[in-house]
Formats: structure tokens, C-alpha cells, sequence
């Protein structure tokens, strides 16, 4: 059950045509925050670390670095985004479940 | 939208309404599955962050031991254009003479260098060659020229066919190349009046003798059925191509 609560938070989501909105705002407030640059830095500093002897692979750097680029959220932003989401599918589920159809 | 789908979609939607409404009215459930999908959400922008760079620094677009301050400006070996350095991609070397340059000159070089161009863009070197492949054919057929300066000259060939029909004179023009053996020539009426015409007219018998000389005689209607092609567009602008277009065939058949 737990694994399955993503999917259907951006199914209830895709469906009322709010997904597109939600994925714009998340990007938006990442990259205001500087998220984005220090992943970046991040990246750039493991393939630098092993640069004389080889390009670390694409798997490599997704297991170095997606953990660290989660812990670098601020947490003023997570928080602000969990809030928003659990709002907008409160709405979703007072106003009436996908009205266009 | 067929009567029988739409119960059937509002029986999808109420199920799905009534998941939301359970999961809404669960905080917990609430709080864990936004959790997760905000993860999601950030996963999917590092992996396209790693991906980016990834790419970059495997094909060699920034220089590794550029500084994280200076990427906005310049960085290593890229120029104003973000492009990689030209001096590391000269790879092609002319078979020709042997240099190396880059790819995007490679094949004007090799117009120039090997004469394949057209007129303007022949050096030295390749106009001598293609003059010594001209006259050992020359040699064999006394004068006439040969598929290669056809090919070479069709343009140029043209433009003196223009211009000797517009003059319709009898201009000979001095050149070296009306010799031909007389003994091989079967009877051909040709109006002698000196229309230049004429020499491409003969030229062609010649090409049509040796041909049949060497091969079959459905080569010869075949070309033949050639020179009624070139007769006919000739006779549009002269009338006295009917004349010979006839015997010509009678002749060589």
C-alpha cells in the first residue's frame, strides 16, 4: 500500500488536470531556492573526484548523488510544498471530482 | 461516445472520488503519499540534472578542470558559440595529398585538388592530369572528345552549341579535331554548307562506327534512335536536318 501512494496522488492529480500545474510549481520553487545549482555542483565535484582517471557512469553518479540532492531540500520549501499539494487535493475532493468529464 | 461507456465512466469516476475522499480524510495517508510524490517529483529533476552533465563532460563540451565560477563566462575550450574547439577536430587527410584539415572543408578541398569542381576550380596539378587522360584518348579516337571532358565540359558544351546556333554561320573554328578516316565513312548525305552543327553530327557517326566496329548492331538502332533524338531538337531550330536524319539511319542499319 505505501508504494502505491504516489501513483495514486498523481493519478487524482492527472486526472483534474492539476498535474502539469504541480509539477511547474514544485521546478519553480527548486530552483528559486538554489536546489538546483548545488546538485549541480554536486554533480560536476564526483565526476572531477575521478576525472584523471575515468567518467564515473550515469549509475554511479544517480547512486552518489540522488541522495544528496533530496537531503539538500531546504526544509522552508518541503514544507511549503507538502502544504500546498495536501491543499490542492482537499480541493479537488470538496469541489467535486473532475468536473470536464 | 458510445451510451454504454458512459455509466461506465461515471461508475470509474465514483470509485476514484471515493478513493480520494479516503485519502484526503486520512492525515497520515495524506502527509505519506505527498511525501512520496514530492520525492518522486525531486528525483526526476536530479536525474536530468545527471543526465545533462553526464552528456557534457562525455562529449567533451567543458574542459574538467575549469573552475564552477567561471562556467557562465567561458569555459575551456569552448568559444563564444558553446561549440568544441575546431583545432582538435581535423581528422580527414586527403588521399590526394595527403593533408589534414577539418571536416568542413574537406570537400572543397577535394574539388580543387582532384578537378571534380566544374571550370573555376581546378589547380595546377589536377589540370594536368586530367589534360594527360585526355590526350591518351585523343591519341585513339584523332580528336574526339572524350566522355570524361564531356562530362566535364557538358555546360561549357552547351553554351558553344547556343552560341553556334544563334551564329548559323560556317565558322570553322580552327579546331583540330574534324579529322576522320574517310575509307571507314559509308556514303552520307550531308549538306556541306558548313553549319557547325555538322560537327557533332559527325562526331557522333564516328562514335557510331567505332561502336559498331566493336559491338552488336542493336547498339547501333539504340544509338542511332540517340542521334534521331538530338536530329529532331536540332530541326526545330534548322529545317535542314531532315535531309540527313533518314539516310543516317538507312545507312548505318
Amino acid at each position: 500500500m505505501p508504494n502505491d501512494y504516489d501513483s495514486k496522488v498523481s493519478l487524482h492529480l492527472d486526472i483534474n488536470h492539476g498535474l502539469d500545474r504541480v509539477t511547474e510549481l514544485v521546478q519553480t520553487r527548486l530552483i528559486e531556492s538554489g536546489w538546483r545549482d548545488q546538485v549541480k555542483l554536486a554533480c560536476r565535484k564526483a565526476i572531477l573526484e575521478n576525472g584523471d582517471k575515468h567518467i564515473p557512469t550515469v549509475d554511479e553518479l544517480i547512486a552518489q548523488i540522488t541522495p544528496k540532492a533530496r537531503s539538500m531540500v531546504p526544509d522552508a520549501v518541503k514544507r511549503e510544498l507538502l502544504h500546498e499539494l495536501e491543499l490542492i487535493l482537499t480541493n479537488i475532493d470538496k469541489s467535486g471530482y473532475s468536473k470536464s468529464f | 461516445m458510445s451510451k454504454r461507456q458512459k455509466p461506465e465512466h461515471k461508475q470509474l469516476f465514483g470509485s476514484l472520488a471515493k478513493d480520494l475522499h479516503e485519502l484526503v480524510s486520512n492525515k497520515q495517508a495524506l502527509r505519506m503519499s505527498v511525501e512520496n510524490f514530492l520525492n518522486s517529483l525531486i528525483d526526476e529533476m536530479t536525474l536530468g540534472i545527471i543526465f545533462d552533465l553526464h552528456r557534457k563532460y562525455k562529449t567533451n563540451a567543458y574542459d574538467l578542470e575549469v573552475d564552477d565560477s567561471c562556467d557562465d563566462d567561458d569555459s575551456g575550450d569552448m568559444d563564444a558559440f558553446s561549440q568544441p574547439n575546431l583545432k582538435k577536430i581535423q581528422d580527414c587527410n586527403c588521399p590526394n595529398c595527403g593533408r589534414a584539415m577539418a571536416t568542413i572543408r574537406f570537400s572543397s578541398h577535394l574539388e580543387t585538388c582532384m578537378g571534380m569542381g566544374g571550370r573555376n576550380s581546378r589547380s595546377r596539378n589536377a589540370s594536368r592530369r586530367a589534360a594527360s587522360n585526355s590526350n591518351d584518348r585523343d591519341s585513339s579516337y584523332s580528336g574526339i572528345p572524350s566522355d570524361d571532358d564531356d562530362d566535364a565540359d557538358w555546360n561549357s558544351g552547351d553554351r558553344r552549341k547556343k552560341k553556334k546556333e544563334k551564329n548559323g554561320g560556317k565558322k570553322n573554328r580552327g579546331t583540330p579535331k574534324k579529322i576522320f578516316e574517310p575509307d571507314l565513312v559509308e556514303p552520307v548525305n550531308i549538306d556541306v554548307e558548313g553549319d557547325d552543327d555538322e560537327l557533332t553530327n559527325l562526331r557522333d557517326i564516328l562514335h557510331l562506327q567505332d561502336h559498331s566496329n566493336s559491338t552488336s548492331p542493336t547498339d547501333s538502332a539504340s544509338s542511332s534512335g540517340s542521334i534521331k533524338k538530338k536530329d529532331k531538337s536540332k530541326s526545330k531550330k534548322s529545317g535542314k536536318r531532315d535531309r540527313t536524319s533518314p539516310s543516317l539511319n538507312i545507312s548505318l542499319e
